[in-house]
């Protein structure tokens, strides 16, 4: 038993401390659970170790719990009813009501009334178009008073809803006007593609005119709006130096959007503001300080009444007797997926074939992770899969391989400790350059690592948690024994070890027997993954020679459960009946999934017959069913 | 050999996610985040409330996921109703303290948060809630929203969709956040 808890646990001699935090809340896998819970049963420190995490916890607890009671205390039916408007209003707003509602109903047979109503028909239009006018007044009051800040909120709301995967970049196509804000007349007309990717922070702006401002501009890496308004512009009599500077120091670009805007009114001095309406649209109205640095007299943004999304921005400003307005307007804005075109657009721009090299090799920190279901299988991918094979990442660990938006490929993953992590690293410096290691141990996390997601779906493979077996071994384990304890113990005895020596031998049978029960399930699970992530619509690209790794990987696992089984059989042969070998009358696994249930079936057997857990398994049936299963696997 | 993480890392664990089976038509959708909403709105208001620490802020942005939520459940099936409320209010959160900047001064604003007058128990309690808030307060984002995740009776899988990391990154987080708030406490 010691040596199998050293191995387990990684070299220490107790379970980590996110196992025990995970062992508290039920969140660890079967034979962890049962493993950590044997260590537990007889670890004081553990013991004390883990009343003490309770303990913390609970105080967390309590503390949550207090203030959802102050919260459900002061909760009363309004608030219900407030956000029922809301979410009502949110409705009609995606479903506008029809607007030519008849005016002129069906005549009543009741002719008198009609009678009646036409005999006091002026007084009663004086009073309709009076309260009309009332309800018009009191509309418009409600919605200019409101919500300036309510509509920008809501707009900025929209932006933060709008998809915010790794995988999309925006294309907006902008218009940017210079007017004479007395005249009206047009100065200066540009037209420009953003291709904008808010999780990389890059950007890429685009004079698509064949006006005097054609040319690109990028900012990368780090999103420096402000500075890519002032390369943009500020070569040019275009912008007003004063308003390019307050822009730059603001961070803030020329986009119809309500981010942008936010950071032009931060400074603004002035808390005064108003909705302009029109019949489809509100104007977001705020006003600058008098003598405002930049110039600026006021702002405006343009949002549409249903939507809230805003579609044009009016800066207006005022220098002596000269008055502009900027006007940017938002003719298209779209989410695209993040290709490996649009990765080298917002990398390095085109016309600059000067680029040094170090700035021009694709950096991994600008790629991005791609799922498996949104690109086919590439060589890459698949090298990253055989070191991480030869290395035995591919046996349960949590390392995953990505593809990346420029073609290479991310090993991402978290391992048991430093020594791992370390070996799996140094191995893997050794693979080309298209594949970048990023393996963390748990020391290493803190907020700026960020562990992804896994590429695909991979909880269909996640072998089921049975819930039951967790009742189980929540029993008092302290009358444990090997449910073949007897039988293991005659047959060593019978090949004339001492009674020491032969419960020395059954505990390493034990051992063994269990150890080759998890390598077995372990490798059906590792072919299975393999199955999942080379799909055959994923690698129907693929060159042969890449195909032939993955069937050569494919093998190698078949081959060592094969080796597995052959080990278990014969270990199991010192107590087989002479009938057991006889009775193989199940079906084949015909699919990796097959035998991975098998594999999972004969996992759970090994454990409840031959370890010290109580499952209720009965004896010769169990035994009699996983003789059965290693002989399927055995041949398959 | 390490320990292996395989069967169910991923696949959640506890409380029964909410099924919706399809999409749903407005009319159900409207009655059932109205249900949702009055019993679970203590709940995630006080959690959000928790990471801006502004009521009339959290107020909003609770309203706020529910809406977007609404939104999106009329577009594509919503398995687990309740992880992804957490996690559409936990990102429009992160996103107002960004654009507020609020983390800078997070600390003493966090004290401010008021204390139990409620309840009238036990003095200690309340200088053990202070003490266990002053703690929290101290941890970095990830780690203090696992734990109050945890509080919340989500699972580690659905605390890892909530934040979007892995599930064995939960466990990691909150075992280095529980520690830090005994050290504290």
């Amino acid at each position: 038993m010691t040596e199998s808890r050293g191995s387990i646990f990684g070299g220490s001699p107790h379970p980590n401390d996110e196992e025990l935090m995970a062992y508290l809340d039920s969140e660890l896998a079967p034979a962890q659970l049962e493993t950590v819970r044997a260590h537990v049963d007889t670890c004081a420190v553990c013991q004390a170790e883990l009343s003490s995490l309770q303990q913390v916890l609970a105080s967390v607890q309590r503390v949550r719990d207090s203030h959802v009671t102050e919260e459900r205390a002061l909760q009363s039916d309004d608030k219900v009813k407030q956000f029922r408007a809301r979410l009502d209003q949110h409705i009609q707003e995606r479903h506008p009501a029809p607007t030519n509602i008849p005016l002129i109903r069906e005549p009543r047979t009741m002719s008198w009334s009609l009678a009646s109503l036409l005999r006091y028909r002026m007084p009663i239009l004086a009073s309709v178009v009076a309260f009309a006018l009332v309800v018009a007044t009191t509309l418009t009051l409600r919605e200019t008073t409101a919500s300036a800040d309510v509509l920008l909120t809501r707009s900025e709301q929209r932006d933060a809803a709008l998809p915010s995967s790794s995988n999309q970049v925006s294309r907006s196509v902008l218009n940017i006007e210079v007017l004479d804000a007395n005249t009206g007349q047009q100065q200066a007309l540009s037209e420009y593609v953003l291709l904008a990717d808010s999780h990389a922070q890059q950007a890429r702006l685009q004079s698509e005119s064949q006006g005097q401002f054609a040319g690109e501009w990028v900012a990368d890496g780090h999103l420096l709006w402000g500075d890519l308004s002032l390369k943009a512009f500020g070569a040019t009599n275009y912008f007003d130096q004063a308003l390019l500077r307050y822009m730059q120091q603001q961070n803030f670009f020329p986009d119809a959007s309500a981010t942008q805007f936010r950071k032009l009114l931060e400074r603004r001095g002035s808390t005064e503001t108003h909705v302009r309406k029109s019949n489809d649209s509100y104007g977001l109205d705020y006003t600058f300080a008098v003598n405002h640095p930049s110039g600026i007299r006021n702002a405006v943004l343009w949002l549409n009444k249903k939507s809230y999304d805003p579609f044009q921005m009016s800066i207006y400003t005022a220098n002596g007797s000269s008055a502009k307005e900027y006007r940017i307007t938002r003719t298209s804005h779209v989410f695209e997926q993040r290709t490996p075109e649009v990765t080298a657009l917002l990398a390095a721009p085109s016309h600059s074939t000067a680029t040094p090299p170090s700035s021009s090799a694709s950096s991994p920190s600008a790629a991005l992770p791609l799922k498996y279901s949104q690109i086919s299988a590439r060589p890459s991918e698949v090298r990253a899969t055989q070191l991480l094979h030869q290395l035995n990442a591919c046996l349960g660990e949590e390392v995953y391989v990505y593809p990346m938006s420029d073609g290479t490929a991310l090993i991402q993953g978290l391992v048991q400790n430093n020594r791992r992590r370390t070996a799996l690293m140094n191995a893997l410096a050794q693979a080309d350059s298209s594949i970048h290691p990023e393996i963390y141990s748990p020391e290493q996390l803190n907020s700026n690592v960020h562990l992804l997601p896994p590429p695909y779906d991979d909880s269909n493979i996640a072998l089921s948690a049975n819930k039951a077996d967790s009742a189980v071994q929540s029993t008092d384990l302290s009358s444990r024994q090997i449910a073949f304890h007897d039988e293991l113990l005659t047959s060593f005895q019978n090949a004339g070890e001492s009674a020491e020596q032969a419960e020395k031998s059954v505990a390493a049978f034990s051992t063994e027997l269990s150890a080759l029960a998890e390598k077995l399930l372990l490798n059906s699970w590792a072919l299975e993954h393999l199955n999942t992530e080379f799909s055959a619509s994923r690698t129907a690209q693929l060159p042969q020679s890449d195909l032939d790794i993955l069937n050569s990987l494919r093998q190698d696992h078949r081959q060592q459960i094969r080796d597995i089984v052959q080990r278990q059989l014969a270990l199991l042969s010192r107590i087989l009946p002479p009938t057991a070998a006889s009775r193989v009358s199940g079906i084949k696994p015909s699919s990796p999934r097959e035998l991975l249930d098998l594999a999972q079936e004969q996992e759970k057997l090994v454990r409840a017959l031959f370890t010290a857990s109580q499952q209720n398994v009965a004896k010769s049936d169990g035994f009699l069913r996983l003789v059965e299963i290693l002989h399927l696997l055995k041949t398959d | 050999m390490s320990i292996r993480d395989y069967p169910r890392r991923r696949s959640p664990v506890g409380q029964e996610p909410v099924q919706t089976g399809h999409v749903e038509g407005e009319k159900d959708l409207r009655a059932r985040l109205l249900e949702l909403y009055a019993s679970s709105r203590p709940a995630l208001l006080s959690y959000i409330r928790q990471l801006v620490r502004s009521t009339a802020e959290a107020e909003d942005i609770v309203q706020s996921a529910f809406l977007k939520t609404f939104d999106l459940a009329q577009e594509q099936q919503i398995d687990n109703l309740r992880a992804w409320l957490y996690r559409v209010a936990h990102n429009l959160a992160i996103d107002a303290l960004r654009r507020r900047k609020l983390q800078e001064n997070a600390v003493s604003e966090w004290v401010y948060t008021k204390p139990s007058e409620t309840s009238p128990s036990a003095e200690e309690s309340s200088i053990n809630r202070q003490t266990v808030e002053r703690a929290l307060s101290l941890l970095n984002d990830r780690e203090r929203s696992c734990l109050l995740l945890r509080a919340e009776g989500l699972s580690y899988s659905e605390i890892g969709q909530v934040l979007e990391i892995s599930a064995k990154s939960v466990s990691v987080y909150l075992a280095r956040g529980v520690k830090k708030v005994r050290s504290e406490s």
